[in-house]
């Protein structure tokens, strides 16, 4: 017996049956309101979608998707796309190998389908961070990997997180507890010391309740770097993105002159802990050098949420942002290796850009790739 | 500890049948896309076969988590 399965873009009545498929997989997409404000209420424009549908049944089984989104690329405004939401059925899947059912593997001609229809719309660029299980398909697909590591640096704010930490390692499991309220307020001295000695600067955060043009003056001075590829912070955009409560927003300030923004995530993490995170930040060109100042007023507004730990996830040290790791781990964040897979589809419009746009260096990264979806 | 041993066998049996490999080409670091054949549609076939083996029933987050020989393992040894 065998299950043929048909691929075709998205229709308004495929909604219900994408909203219960994302939501099996996606922590943020529980209701079609959250799916309609993800992919349809983009001011990019709404989302490349396709299905794979189970053609006997008419059942969908899988979905994959280009959300729009601007980037500057070497000082050029591009009309670009995430790559987002490959998820199957995979329970229903796996129901029909027991049963014997021959099933074809459909992943790499989704995904297929969904750029020719992104690049019909115009796009030129769609990058996307798929995991292991998908990272074969998006290159078969067309994709180029573009990087995989990146590091997680955390400041423990509370005891009870250190304990978590150190529980973990086996060596340690037994006296966790007892280490972890020795240490928590040793680093929480250090930390002090530090500061006060030496993270004394005249930087101040501004909360904001929305991006506006004050905020866009950042994004244009990064739109205009003739040398880095960049997801547009414009307004209309961050305001999609960190729209909601849990993203606590700051233009940050220094000598009463407005360098920069950042955005902080706060939310309780799959382990239970109250996590502030550090999702974006973008400074003027002669700002960056107030990145130490600013990450101890943010590790104030973290402990003002009542935050158990600060974490903040670092790709590379580009030239303009040279040094920001060291500050990090200055101001005893811990730092650990992570791995995200990273790949990049590109039009023929920027083939010829194609060496620069795969060097890794030449892209500014924070979580503003990741966030969110 | 038999039972232990008996599961890990069955559990690298899977893979190698599943991956069409030898079973001494699974080794403990086996993992998705590392693993000769261990791509999501290889990955959906060892799936399959462990829930038949083992009893057990994943949902679609656990299948895209247990991307390797010692996390399925890991999960086995919690679950059953």
């Amino acid at each position: 017996m065998e299950r043929n399965i048909n691929i075709r873009n998205y229709r308004e009545e495929d909604t219900p049956a994408v909203v219960g498929l994302l939501s099996g997989f996606y922590d943020n997409v529980k209701t079609e309101e959250d799916w309609r404000r993800l992919y349809l209420d983009n001011p990019a424009g709404s989302a490349v979608i396709s299905l794979a549908e189970e053609t006997s049944g008419k059942k969908l089984i899988g979905h994959y998707s280009v959300i729009k989104m601007e980037m500057s690329v070497f000082g050029e405004k591009r009309f670009c796309g995430k790559g987002e939401g490959e998820i199957f059925d995979l329970p229903f899947l796996i129901g029909l190998l027991k049963r014997g059912v021959k099933i074809e593997p459909s992943s790499e001609k989704l995904i297929r389908h969904t750029m020719n229809a992104a690049l019909a719309c115009g796009l030129e660029m769609v990058c996307t961070n798929p995991n292991d299980l998908a990272l074969k398909s998006h290159i078969a697909a067309g994709y180029d990997s573009l990087r995989q590591e990146f590091s997680i640096f955390v400041l423990p704010l509370k005891s009870r997180y250190l304990s978590h930490v150190l529980t973990k390692k086996k060596n340690l499991a037994g006296t966790a507890c007892f280490i972890s309220s020795l240490v928590a307020p040793l680093i929480h001295f250090l930390y002090s010391v530090k500061v006060l000695f030496f993270g004394r600067t005249g930087v101040c955060l501004d909360p904001i309740g929305s991006f506006d043009s004050r905020t866009d003056i950042f994004a244009e001075a990064l739109g205009k770097d003739k040398h880095v590829i960049a997801i547009d912070r414009s307004a209309g955009h961050l305001n999609w993105r960190f729209g909601k409560e849990e993203y606590k927003k700051y233009v940050i300030r220094d000598g009463g002159k407005d360098i920069g923004y950042a955005v902080l995530h706060v939310f309780i993490n799959p382990n239970g802990f109250k996590e502030a995170c550090l999702v974006d930040y973008l400074f003027l060109p002669e700002g960056w050098g107030k990145f130490k100042g600013t990450i101890v007023k943010i590790t104030e507004e973290a402990k003002k949420y009542d935050s158990d730990l600060l974490r903040v996830n670092y790709m590379h040290d580009r030239k303009e942002t040279f040094g920001l790791a060291g500050v990090l781990k200055e101001l005893f964040f811990t730092k650990r290796s992570d791995k995200r897979n990273i790949t990049v589809f590109l039009s023929s419009q920027l083939e010829d850009e194609k060496e620069k746009i795969l060097d890794i260096k030449n892209w500014f990264f924070t979580d503003l790739y990741f966030e969110g979806y | 500890m038999k039972g232990k041993d008996e599961m890990k066998e069955k559990l690298k049996f899977i893979i190698a049948n599943c991956c069409s490999i030898d079973t001494s080409a699974v080794d403990d670091n086996a993992k998705v896309n590392e693993t000769p054949n261990w791509d999501s549609f290889g990955h959906l076939q060892i799936m399959s076969c462990v829930e038949q083996e083992f009893g057990v029933s994943f949902d679609t987050r656990t299948i895209s988590a247990l991307l390797s020989y010692k996390d399925i393992l890991g999960y086995l040894k919690e679950n059953t």
